[in-house]
């Protein structure tokens, strides 16, 4: 009675020898299913990533604190625009209390300085 | 006695007690609140106003800013409209307070919403549940940059980007703090002027406290309380620095003569006349090197003067103008009627001599002889080209006229010498102020008032309209637009109020209290 003959697989196990088609065929397919899941993970944990960020509510504007401030500041530039209107009307007015005496009495008393002189 | 009463309750206690009392929220708030706005029953105060031209100026108003958007799309996101989630979130009691922060003013707003609603609103909004904060639930609505703390039946509101108030009331909900804006002097005095205003609890009520900052110093408060279409108003104020010009007055006098003038312009008011002698009258005396009373009238002069503004209708003048033109009427009470008309006249004559000398001769003022005057009768000196000069050129400024009478010397309780610059306006005051079934007195009115005035918005929102088509006469070509603006906006609030009485004292140089009532125009539908 003979030994089986395990050279051939002792050898391939040790690496010494090459492997059958089957074999490699095997391993070849082990590898690209790794690499095929490796990239499932990858693009799996990605898309969370960016899904779970995206979904962090983002104040939108105006948001109301931010509308109110707004607000603010634009009826009080209203309310500062419309005081000094009228105000302008006004504002005449206390330029004439220029004296009298310090006018001018010459041909160029309608264009004095304060601009303030009798337009009639 | 009851305000002493209210404040002693108010000191031992050391915050406000009173049920309703408009300033309760006042005890939960850090001491250096500057500012501090309550509203009650705010709900029925928007439906009050909603139809009403007030009610459409403030949404006007609003609806110029990006608030109204912004606050649609939190309703939206609670699910309701804009006016039933303001009802449900703010239509109760609601408090707004704000507090100079490190950068920028800090803000928060407390507002009382049943438990079970709160809870359902929080549900439709989803915010993200924060760590709580002294036992109170925070909560963080990110898409509104808001954060909001419950307890209870109250909620905080906050912007997430200045929440130093917001971190410093947040404790407070469960407990009131041992110091607190309670203790302040104005929420003392503005709970005694929430209990004289008085009003049923289901009332819309309002409450505003200021401090003021460096230089004025010092704070104001004011009540509110809306009653149908009546606003009353209680005021009071005091000042580091006082920005009052006149005197504190020494008289006591009695406000009834106004009453007149009611239906005769649409401002009047009426001043005792020992705190004269302010700005205008120092500006006369320069301008003319007159004083605008004389040391003769002066002396004849008795406890009170009239200040009345009201407007002629240029289309009924000749040569007619379209304009309604505003003229000025001034009455000063005096003692002796028949010494006042031939002071008036001395006053006036040296008055119309000073503008003459002014215009250097350009104005041509024709100098009133005396013997042209007839006994008793009004005089009238036309000084148009002197108002032209001084005002511009204006639709029917050339007539203008001094006019001047002295009334009731036909035997009425009271005399009073009248200027007016319009012959019309001056017979108008004459004829009502001589009426004297209207100006009698009225028992408890006699007080050591400031002033006391009346109102008439719906007439000046008429004068302010005419000014806006003729805006080009008041500004320069640039400021054409934004005067007629700005003149739009004043007519569209006094669109709102139809009539406004109010009375001011001064009980002392630095301070001020104010009662007033408006009577809020009708509903738009009524008016139809």
């Amino acid at each position: 009675m003979t030994a089986p003959d395990l050279t051939e697989s002792v050898l391939r196990r040790l690496g010494l020898a090459g492997v059958t088609p089957g074999t490699a065929k095997r391993r070849r397919r082990r590898r690209a299913f790794l690499r095929a899941t490796l990239c499932a993970v990858v693009v799996g944990a990605g898309g969370l990533v960016v899904t779970l960020l995206s979904s962090q509510p983002q104040p939108l504007a105006p948001t109301v604190p931010s509308a109110i401030r707004h607000d603010l500041q634009q009826h009080g530039r209203t309310i500062d625009r419309t005081v000094r209107t009228i105000r302008g009307i006004a504002r005449q007015l206390p330029t004439l209390t220029v004296p009298a005496s310090s006018r001018h009495d010459g041909p160029d008393a309608q264009v004095s300085d304060d601009g303030v002189e009798p337009s009639i | 006695m009851r305000s002493t009463t209210v404040i002693a309750i108010c000191l031992l206690s050391g915050r406000a007690v009173l049920a309703g009392d408009p300033f309760e929220a006042a005890a939960l708030a850090p001491p250096d609140v500057r500012l501090f706005v309550h509203i009650d029953n705010a709900a029925r105060l928007r439906g009050q106003l909603h139809n009403r031209p007030i009610g459409r100026w403030v949404r006007s108003w609003l609806a110029q800013g990006e608030l109204p958007a912004a606050w649609e799309r939190l309703a939206n996101a609670a699910g309701l409209t804009e006016a039933d989630f303001f009802d449900k979130c703010l239509g109760r009691r609601v408090t707004l307070m704000s507090r100079a922060g490190e950068f920028s003013s800090e803000w928060v707003v407390l507002t009382e919403i049943e438990p079970d609603v709160s809870a359902a609103l929080l549900r439709s909004l989803s915010p993200r549940v924060l760590a709580p904060s002294n036992d109170v639930g925070v909560f963080h609505l990110a898409e509104q940059a808001l954060v909001l703390a419950r307890a209870d039946r109250l909620v905080l509101i906050a912007p997430d980007d200045g929440r130093g108030l917001f971190d410093a009331v947040v404790p407070n909900l469960h407990r009131a703090p041992d110091v607190s804006l309670a203790q302040h002097e104005a929420v003392l005095r503005g709970t005694i002027l929430g209990t004289e205003l008085g009003g049923d609890p289901g009332q819309a009520r309002a409450a505003v406290l200021i401090q003021h900052a460096p230089p004025l110093g010092g704070w104001s408060v004011a009540v509110a309380g809306l009653d149908d279409d009546r606003v009353r108003v209680r005021h009071a104020s005091r000042f580091d620095s006082a920005p009052f010009r006149s005197r504190v007055t020494a008289l006591t006098w009695d406000p009834s003569p106004l009453r007149c003038l009611e239906g005769t312009g649409f401002l009047g008011y009426i001043e005792p006349t020992d705190t004269s002698g302010g700005p205008f009258d120092a500006f006369v005396a320069t301008l003319l090197g007159e004083p605008l009373i004389s040391q003769a009238l002066g002396d004849n002069l008795g406890a009170r003067r009239i200040t009345a503004v009201s407007d002629v209708e240029g289309r009924l003048e000749d040569p007619p103008f379209d304009l309604l033109l505003p003229t000025v009427a001034r009455a000063y009470e005096v003692l002796d009627a028949a010494r006042a008309w031939s002071q008036v006249d001395t006053h006036m004559i040296r008055l119309v001599a000073a503008l003459n000398q002014l215009g250097q001769g350009s104005f041509e003022l024709a100098v009133p002889d005396p013997a042209d005057f007839e006994p008793g009768r009004p005089r009238s000196v036309p000084i148009g080209p002197m108002a032209r000069w001084l005002f511009g050129d204006i639709a029917g400024i050339d007539q203008v006229s001094l006019n001047w009478t002295v009334a009731g010397a036909g035997g009425a309780a009271t005399r009073w010498c009248i200027v007016a610059s319009h012959p019309d306006h001056l017979d108008a005051v004459t004829a009502a102020l001589e009426n004297d079934a209207r100006c009698l007195p009225i028992a408890g009115e006699q007080g050591g008032w400031t002033t006391s005035g009346i109102g008439h918005g719906r007439r000046l929102a008429q004068n302010l309209a005419s000014w806006s088509t003729h805006a080009e006469t008041l500004a320069a070509p640039e400021d054409v637009a934004a005067m007629r603006d700005a003149l739009d906006l004043l007519r569209e609030l006094a669109q709102g109020v139809d009539r406004c009485r109010w009375r001011m004292t001064r009980p002392t140089a630095e301070s001020v209290t104010t009662e007033a009532e408006f009577e809020l125009s009708p509903p738009e539908s009524s008016e139809q």
